[in-house]
């Protein structure tokens, strides 16, 4: 059971739970990135 | 072990290292600069050595190069691909040029913070069958010329920071009792203070400090307390054993006080029929003596919890004036959707503003702080119920910042989100797995939406904390999970939307200066540093993906 379980109270989760009501989808990518910004 | 300001030739190394570094050599040509109390206390304006860079908790670093007016300027530096997917929370720490990233997977990774070459990568093996809730990590800690990390397999690691050599690993618990760890460790006073997780699968939660050159514990506190310990009468029997109060967000410190500061989670069960009572010290924040660990006062802000309203960020400490009276403040933004602003010498309760609808509290006591609560919205083994704000929260880890130049608070907030728990059960005290009361798809589809929520739903807010007054909010139109950073160029930066923009905002007025596309949602904890007199933001992507198994890397 618990391998099944997404934290529905994390970022993703609670998006999708969101979604789910209103009938909108949120495709955000997964991956890893670490950027760093200055002026140009 | 405790790094005395002249100890390790603290003051002879440093100022050649900043003589280089503003001549733009290689950080990797360059002895380590060791990390003091002295420099953890009194830190540098370009460094952030710590998760919050302050031991306040505030957020603010005091670089002022990056303002409103050349903001439009502002573009990517460098980046870099951790080669992992998932729930990047980490905290871009850097001291003297040299960047530490954490990532899900029990990585720690050294970069040059100029040019994002890595310098080293080191990685922790899971034991075999580890199951990670949440495989995430928030960051290091840096003490003397280690770095320190906590780890989903429940341990605490310390590195070489030069090298990324592995000194020693020792164990906060054992990992199968569900104890895992995410947050960024805390340095303080030649001790490496921290927490675990595991509220969910029934740990009982303590804060622990370990000796920052051997890694011999020295104190561990439980935050759930035995029978014959103060508040141990607020639990029933041997409940106290799963109790929760897990201490997964770093806490802060007052070193005019040697007091660390830390919060706690919700109890467990989430069904709360089977632990009558207060459950002290959940949903609180705990004020220990940092030496021995001792319980010196505790505030909780929502007892004998059935809503999974942790509440384990650490209160910002802030002196500033309320009702017009220079103040030492605990501030804390609360899951359950209150402001809470105490005195942080005995936490003595002051103020408890809305900030998200709640409508689970009918009245808060003047005096006390103590909620009363509505029960036909208290889910459980009897009823189920629809409850705001949702088991996420009016505000849930993501970092609040306080700007001492503004004056100002920062809340990233999720309102006119609700929940609705079905009837559950008391599980079983032995059962292993989940222990919360509620299957899978009923916590995961628990989700509903409040009055308001086809208007917006995050909410970015700014609080005059004299006043108890929003000053300025700006909204989303989707959730925001944005850990924040606020600057002395009164700009405050955030990520935390699924469109994968990070923004920043006029920090006085709210109004949107700046956004940039990232390649994921960012959930990391921001930072800015200076190298060779330039001024840096950092941020780190990686949407959450929830809890599975994880391949190693």
């Amino acid at each position: 059971m618990l391998q099944s379980l997404r934290a529905g109270t994390l970022a993703r989760g609670l998006q999708n739970g969101i979604d789910e009501i209103q009938g909108t989808k949120s495709n955000v990518p997964q991956a890893g990135t670490i950027l760093v910004f200055k002026l140009q | 072990m405790r790094i005395q300001p002249l100890s390790y030739l603290t003051v002879l190394l440093s100022l050649p290292l900043a003589l280089l570094a503003a001549q733009g050599v290689d950080v990797r040509s360059t002895p380590y600069a060791t990390v003091t109390d002295e420099r953890l206390q009194h830190r540098e304006a370009g460094d952030w050595l710590m998760y919050r860079r302050t031991y306040d908790g505030w957020g603010f670093s005091p670089l002022k190069e990056i303002t409103a007016s050349n903001i439009h300027k502002l573009l990517l530096a460098w980046s870099m691909s951790t080669d992992l997917v998932g729930a990047h929370e980490t905290t871009a720490i850097v001291n003297h040029g040299r960047m530490f990233i954490t990532t899900p997977q029990n990585n720690i990774i050294a970069l040059d913070a100029k040019t994002g070459a890595q310098l080293w990568r080191y990685a922790r093996k899971y034991p075999d069958g580890l199951f990670q809730l949440h495989p995430t990590n928030r960051g290091v800690a840096l003490y003397g010329d280690y770095v320190y990390m906590a780890t989903t397999d429940c341990a605490l690691v310390a590195l070489d920071a030069a090298s990324g050599k592995e000194v020693w690993t020792v164990p906060i618990d054992d990992y199968k009792t569900g104890c895992y760890s995410t947050l960024a460790p805390l340095a303080v006073r030649g001790k490496i203070i921290l927490g675990y997780s595991g509220g969910e699968v029934g740990v009982r939660g303590s804060v622990s400090a370990f000796d920052a050159l051997s890694g011999k514990r020295l104190w561990r506190t439980y935050t759930v307390p035995g029978p014959n310990e103060p508040g141990g009468q607020t639990w029933k029997g041997e409940a106290y054993k799963r109790g929760g109060g897990s201490t997964w967000i770093t806490g802060v410190y007052d070193p005019a006080t040697n007091t660390t500061y830390w919060g706690t989670g919700n109890p467990g069960p989430w069904v709360a029929d089977d632990r009558p009572g207060d459950n002290l010290y959940t949903n609180s924040t705990l004020a220990l003596d940092a030496d021995t660990g001792k319980i010196k006062s505790y505030h909780q802000y929502t007892p004998h919890d059935s809503w999974d309203w942790d509440e384990v960020s650490a209160p910002l400490l802030i002196d500033t004036e309320v009702d017009g009276r220079l103040t030492k403040t605990a501030t804390h933004a609360g899951r359950n959707g209150y402001l809470w602003v105490l005195d942080r010498d005995r936490l003595q309760f002051l103020h408890a503003f809305p900030f998200s609808n709640n409508n689970v509290f009918t009245s808060i006591d003047s005096k006390t702080g103590r909620p009363t609560i509505d029960e036909s919205k208290r889910p459980g083994a009897k009823q189920g119920a629809e409850f705001c704000p949702s088991i996420g929260g009016g505000k849930d880890w993501p970092p609040e910042a306080w700007s001492p130049q503004t004056k100002l608070l920062y809340i990233p907030t999720n309102n006119n989100i609700c929940a609705f728990l079905p009837k559950g059960e008391v599980p079983d005290s032995n059962s292993n797995g989940l222990y919360v009361g509620y299957d899978v798809d009923s916590i995961f589809g628990s989700v509903r939406t409040g009055a308001g929520a086809s208007d917006h739903l995050g909410e970015l807010q700014a609080w005059d904390l004299n006043t108890g007054k929003r000053v300025w909010q700006h909204n989303f139109k989707t959730v925001l999970w944005a850990p924040l950073l606020v600057t002395g160029g009164d700009i405050l930066f955030a990520g935390g939307t699924p469109d994968r923009l990070f923004r920043a905002f006029d920090a006085r007025t709210g109004d949107q200066l700046w956004s940039f596309p990232l390649p994921s949602g960012a959930i990391g904890v921001s930072t800015s540093f200076e190298v060779d007199g330039e001024q840096y933001v950092a941020v780190t992507t990686g949407w959450d993906l929830g809890a599975r198994p994880s391949k190693r890397h």
